[in-house]
């Protein structure tokens, strides 16, 4: 019993988070066409890091999530703008960066600039060439007793190098150990989490197509009810034979007793990107769902798909097959107009539009 | 080593410790190997029963037992004028060879005396020349190691004239940057380069403070022309003037400072050595700049006389340079020309064996050969300019000392050099072998022991003792015939023109920098 109040809890808060994400998206697709914005691009801020300035008020990794959700519904295309370094443990991307022997992994390291005695081989820090007392600043090989005469002639400066205080290696380079400022945790360098910061472009055209083609179900849905006087709602929803809850973009039922008569999905396809479903995918899908529909009635539910541009052979071919009705249209009048057609049983099957389209 | 502090004195912008510095060096060794020189002319002269060698010898000795008990006398009064040598003495010394030499043939005069004679006297006035010199640069190294340090830091204007040296100067500006003195000012002079030069001169102003780092381009003018310009814009009272292809000892300016604490120095230059030692001819030419700066320069320098301040690596006062009219373009030396009009002054020209500067040597015997050339036809051009030296009295050891070593050596010994080598081909011919090789080997391990010397006082490789042989014979031929080569050119005004292997790729700027 716990257990499931338990399970039903995190459903619940799954869901909401759910919902606020998506609502999330959808805010952020109406801030994109209010504000016009055509690039999110990561910039670096003093205290806070790296962050798209755009989407203030959103935490590094929402933001992340927001706008990868918008690249694979193919409102976003992106390339690689910065790659920063995350906390394996926590995410975070601030840290404190200790020096650490390649050899021992101590922390007990020094670094300074070298010298290399050419003659002898001598390698060792430049402080410890010095002679201070020997005429004021002479440079004098530890190993050898020779005075260094000329840079690049008996000595070079190969640059900064690491010494290890604990197992006396002098080091070209040491490993970084990060302590991360959130977690506590100490990562070396090549353990934390690569962050790749992408640089994203807005699709105007397919954002405006959002919105257009999402508003056209909800205004047929107001024309059937308030002008023809049928009940239709948007987005409508029906409990199938498996008990689950089924969607639907419009629903028009008997007005007195309330069965189902119709059902219509917008099929959003004709997108670019990434992961998109097939056609055929999803008029599978849109099948199956309004077949465990009908079950729950004695009607025979129509089927409409409304669709945002050419569907493949195969898919055409698919919908046809399952007695699905596909229309491109994108006008309200019209598509109630076919809608009210289809109702009265004028025509329950596909046909071909004059220009090559499905039609009714 | 002891070391002991004095107090900082009239220091205004001082910046260092001042220390000076009392060393034990090489000092025995060195009065060893001089030592050993002389007694192996003692030998020549027993081997050989020549009289005039054993003149020399005599004259030798006394000559630089004179020189260091004056140095001696004039340091326990601590006088501030140099050391002078009465004329007469010097001239007659020098004259006595030619004198002994003449009485020696007509005393006994026949055909193998001739070739004796003039074998005899040629090696007689050789190491006459190298030997006086010893035993003064032994003094000198003494009297080097107790020069006092810097204890004030006046800024100092590092001048780099380039000309298409995008390969070297990179090295060169970090050897400049690297070198230690604090208050130091560098302007890189771009005299029209068609490469990348100015580019990577100016990478260097983030590493300096902007107003210490200058880089100024301008039109193809010549080495002294940059020069020139360079002058317009330092703000220092001291000049030092590098070679955009060689690399400056780290320790250099703060040495050629040292020398600009006495007021009477006007100009100190450095000790140039060679640094792509990579073939026998490049190793050769080590040895010849480490005898020539350690015997011979050390011995002008302890009479303020030395003669050429090089271009790698040379310091002036500003004011000196700017009183006497600044580089001239009218000879193709402007370096032996420049510390000549210094040294009209009256005033001394030194030299530091610390303040080092490392130069590529040419790597082959056109390069060489065209390298002697411009230097010879220009030090020759600048003895003619300068020849009313040698009629006046007001210039002391320059006239005494100076001018007439760099004439003997320019001008004698090589025609003596060749003279000798051919009447040694004819001695071999009759049959004196035995003279002929006693007497070489005899030389050789007088050259050795003087390139011992050398490299004891510089602290250098060991290896180079063994080229000695080619100073005796090969190498020292090869730059007599150069030498005389330019002495014809410059006696028969023919063209003279800037010549070196580097500027083969430059036809369209004849204004050469080395």
């Amino acid at each position: 019993m716990d257990n499931n109040v338990q399970r039903s809890s995190t459903q619940s808060t799954n869901s909401s988070l759910i919902d606020n994400f998506n609502r999330s998206v959808r805010d952020l697709l109406v801030l994109i066409r209010e504000r016009r914005i055509t690039r999110f691009e990561p910039l670096f801020e003093r205290g806070g890091g790296f962050t798209y300035s755009s989407l203030e008020g959103y935490e590094l990794w929402e933001q992340l999530d927001l706008l990868h959700r918008l690249e694979k519904e193919g409102f976003l295309r992106s390339d690689l703008s910065e790659s920063i370094l995350q906390c394996p443990h926590c995410r975070s991307t601030e840290f404190t960066v200790q020096l650490s022997c390649t050899v021992c992994d101590s922390t007990n390291v020094t670094r300074g600039a070298v010298i290399e005695h050419l003659a002898c081989g001598n390698i060792d820090f430049e402080h410890k060439f010095i002679k201070e007392e020997h005429e004021g600043n002479l440079l004098v090989c530890g190993k050898c007793g020779k005075r260094l005469k000329a840079i690049g002639v008996d000595y070079s400066k190969p640059g900064i190098f690491y010494k290890c205080l604990d197992c006396r290696a002098l080091l070209p380079q040491t490993q970084n150990l990060c302590t991360c400022l959130n977690c506590a945790k100490s990562s070396k360098e090549d353990q934390l989490k690569e962050l790749q910061m992408m640089r994203y472009e807005v699709d105007s055209e397919r954002v405006s197509r959002h919105f257009v083609t999402n508003n056209l179900l909800p205004i047929v849905a107001e024309k059937l009810h308030t002008e023809n006087k049928i009940r239709a709602s948007c987005p409508g929803k029906i409990r199938g034979l498996s008990k689950v809850e089924h969607s639907f973009g419009l629903l028009i039922s008997h007005r007195e007793s309330g069965e189902p008569i119709l059902v219509a999905d917008l099929l959003d396809n004709g997108r670019n990107g990434i992961d998109q479903p097939q056609d055929s995918v999803r008029i599978l899908a849109f099948y199956a769902k309004s077949l465990d529909a009908s079950f729950s009635t004695k009607n025979i539910i129509k089927r409409i798909l409304v669709i945002q541009s050419e569907l493949t052979k195969d898919a055409i071919e698919l919908a046809d097959a399952y007695g699905i009705t596909v229309l491109r249209q994108d006008n309200a009048d019209s598509l109630v107009a076919t809608i009210l057609e289809i109702i009265a049983g004028g025509s329950s099957k596909n046909t071909i539009s004059d220009d090559g389209l499905p039609e009714t | 080593m002891i070391q002991e502090k004095v107090d900082s004195g009239q220091s205004n912008d001082s910046t260092f410790t001042v220390i000076r510095k009392r060393t034990s060096t090489p000092i025995a060794k060195l009065v060893l190997l001089t030592g050993i020189a002389f007694a192996i002319l003692a030998v020549l002269v027993i081997v050989t029963q020549t009289f005039i060698l054993l003149v020399a010898l005599l004259a030798t000795l006394s000559l630089s037992g004179y020189l260091l008990v004056a140095l001696k006398r004039q340091k326990k009064l601590r006088s501030g004028k140099r050391i002078q040598v009465p004329f007469a003495l010097l001239f007659g010394l020098l004259l006595l060879p030619i004198a002994v030499a003449a009485f020696y043939s007509f005393e006994n005069f026949n055909a193998k005396s001739i070739y004796t004679m003039i074998v005899a006297f040629g090696m007689t006035l050789t190491f006459m020349y190298s030997m006086v010199n010893v035993p003064l640069t032994v003094y000198h190294k003494r009297m080097e190691e107790t020069r006092k340090m810097i204890f004030a830091a006046p800024l100092v204007t590092i001048i780099v004239p380039a000309f298409n040296e995008e390969k070297s100067i990179r090295k060169a500006l970090d050897s400049i940057v690297e070198a230690d003195y604090p208050h130091k000012e560098i302007i890189v002079i771009d005299d029209g380069s068609t490469d990348n030069t100015s580019a990577i001169a100016k990478s260097y102003q983030d590493k300096m403070s902007p107003n210490n780092f200058i880089v100024v381009s301008k039109p193809n003018g010549g080495k002294a022309s940059a020069l020139n310009y360079a002058l317009r814009f330092a703000k220092g009272e001291y000049i030092i003037a590098v070679d955009a292809d060689s690399i400056m000892g780290r320790d250099a300016i703060k040495e050629i400072m040292k020398y600009f604490q006495q007021p009477e120095v006007v100009a100190v230059g450095g000790n140039i050595k060679v640094k792509n030692r990579n073939n026998m001819l490049t190793y050769c030419q080590a040895l010849e700049y480490l005898v020539g700066i350690n015997l011979f320069k050390r011995a002008y320098d302890i009479f303020g006389v030395v003669m050429v301040v090089p271009g790698p690596l040379g310091g002036f006062r500003k004011k000196v340079l700017l009183e006497r009219g600044e580089y001239d373009r009218d000879t193709l030396a402007e370096d032996f020309d420049t510390t000549v009009k210094a040294l009209k002054t009256g005033r001394a020209v030194q030299a530091s064996s610390y303040a080092m500067s490392f130069t590529e040597a040419p790597e082959n015997v056109a390069g060489l050969y065209k390298q002697r050339l411009r230097w010879n036809r220009g030090n020759l051009q600048t003895l003619m300019k300068h020849r009313d030296i040698i009629s006046n009295s007001r210039f002391g050891m320059l006239q005494k000392y100076g001018y007439p070593l760099v004439f003997l050596t320019m001008i004698t010994l090589p025609f003596l050099s060749i003279v000798v080598a051919s009447f040694i081909i004819l001695a071999l011919l009759n049959g004196e072998w035995f003279f002929i090789l006693i007497t070489f080997l005899i030389f050789v391990a007088l050259e050795a022991i003087l390139a011992a010397i050398a490299i004891v006082m510089d602290e250098e490789d060991w290896k180079l003792v063994l080229l000695s042989p080619f100073f005796v014979v090969g190498y020292k031929h090869l730059i007599d015939i150069f030498t005389i080569k330019s002495v014809i050119d410059v006696a028969f005004r023919r063209n003279l023109k800037w010549t070196s292997d580097k500027l083969e790729t430059k036809k369209n700027f004849p204004q050469g920098h080395e």
